[in-house]
């Protein structure tokens, strides 16, 4: 799933962000670029209206912009703690909605099913009744 | 469960020194006690790398408990532990749905191939019973085409058999019967029914010819007078005379069975009685010879009229 891969591409960015140690506000920029790109995916996917998934895309998105305000103050290891929890939200959103996503088609699959079993029912409730004589 | 065991001893320890210690934030109690129940559930077994994510995250929310007990930073990690837990309780309850999905879709193959299955049965059965009609059918055009070769047969030998009669006999050929007309000159004796030997000859003739005849053919001998005497001299000398010819068949060889004499008087006249030719023409014995081959009854030309 590509919104699967962008959530991997941030992890693994983060962890190499941490590991270089570099400028602590170009990080925080990055990591905010990303975060709200997290965001977007969530509030793009199919289930942007089930209300689970929306009320993680909120929490994602004031959360982002907290993390801008403390970015703004200064207070950057809060800034980054801030953007961290607005990732997971993010991906939590998501999950939830492939989830329910998930067990939509499980239900249509198993519809599909059924439908099948009565259609032969009923089919061979007719031909039996079909044989030429 | 060794994780929980080990959280646990992790609290006793992080609640040992109390000095001017804070409790845990009330999300990291949160996350200890998501984590205890998710560890418990399907996620163990449909989400364990993420589980094993949240573990690692509720690890880091403890550590930060350690150094700073009640701290922002505590409090962070440990929502996002709480959050990487709910993600594995999501990923496992969508692997769930798309095994049932995965499941549902191999139902759903073999009630196709059951479908399938039996419509090849239905399929199988009704070209077994189209065989059958096909096999019934041409039987029946076999049989057909037997019944018109031994009709053919029939006809041939009948054919060869009144030959020998030509010259002196009338032969008429229908679709189903033969009959041989003689006048009485070439068989009787003026006004008596005895064989004069020119008749005797032909008639043996015609007699070894109707013993090779295959089937069971129907051999009716008919007499028939002109209207010269009364109807009932007539009618005992047609009879007289037809059973003369039977006796003769039957004495030659013909199984009697198959013939039988019936005597017509002046019935049925072919020509008319006002003429000396026309009463020649009435005086005559027809030897009226069937195919049995359908079994039909046996009904002489007189009869039918």
């Amino acid at each position: 799933m590509k919104s699967t891969n962008i959530a991997i591409a941030l992890t693994t960015l983060l962890s190499v962000g941490l590991s270089v140690g570099g400028c602590a506000h170009e990080l925080s920029q990055r990591k905010l670029v990303e975060t709200q790109a997290a965001i977007d995916t969530a509030k793009k996917s199919e289930r942007a209206t089930n209300p689970e998934v929306a009320l993680y895309v909120k929490y994602a998105h004031d959360q982002l912009a907290q993390a801008r305000e403390l970015m703004d103050d200064g207070k950057s290891k809060a800034a980054r703690r801030m953007l961290d929890r607005a990732r997971v939200d993010a991906e939590l959103a998501l999950a939830l909605a492939e989830t329910a996503r998930s067990r939509q088609e499980a239900k249509e699959a198993w519809q599909r099913v059924e439908d099948l079993k009565e259609k032969n029912a009923n089919k061979s409730a007719d031909s039996n009744s079909n044989d030429f004589e | 469960m060794k994780t929980i065991s080990s959280i646990l001893t992790v609290l006793a320890i992080a609640a040992a020194p109390a000095a001017c210690a804070h409790g845990p934030t009330s999300t990291l109690v949160e996350a200890r006690q998501e984590y205890a129940q998710a560890a418990d559930g399907p996620a163990k077994e449909y989400a364990p790398v993420d589980l094993y994510e949240a573990e690692k995250a509720l690890q880091r929310a403890e550590q930060a408990y350690e150094k700073d007990p009640g701290s922002e930073r505590e409090r962070d990690l440990a929502y996002v532990a709480v959050r990487r837990v709910h993600i594995a309780e999501a990923r496992a309850a969508m692997r769930k749905a798309q095994r049932a999905e995965q499941e549902a879709e191999a139902a759903r193959v073999a009630t196709l191939q059951q479908q399938r299955d039996r419509s090849i049965e239905q399929l199988a059965q009704t070209k077994d019973q189209l065989d059958d009609r096909e096999r019934a059918l041409q039987d029946r055009e076999d049989a057909l085409q037997q019944a018109q070769r031994e009709r053919d047969r029939f006809q041939r030998r009948l054919s060869a058999a009144t030959s020998t009669l030509e010259g002196m006999a009338t032969i008429e050929k229908d679709i189903d019967r033969t009959v041989v007309i003689l006048n009485d000159e070439v068989l009787f004796e003026k006004n008596s029914a005895k064989l004069i030997d020119l008749a005797k000859d032909s008639l043996r003739q015609l007699s070894t010819a109707l013993k090779e005849l295959d089937g069971t053919p129907s051999i009716v001998i008919e007499g028939y007078t002109d209207s010269t005497g009364s109807k009932v001299h007539n009618q005992r000398l047609s009879q007289e005379r037809a059973n003369a010819v039977r006796e003769f068949l039957v004495q030659e060889g013909v199984p009697p069975k198959v013939v039988s004499a019936i005597g017509f008087g002046e019935a049925n006249p072919v020509a008319s009685n006002s003429t000396p030719e026309g009463r020649a023409n009435n005086r005559r014995v027809e030897i009226v010879i069937e195919d049995q081959l359908d079994g039909r009854s046996v009904v002489g030309r007189g009869e039918s009229r």
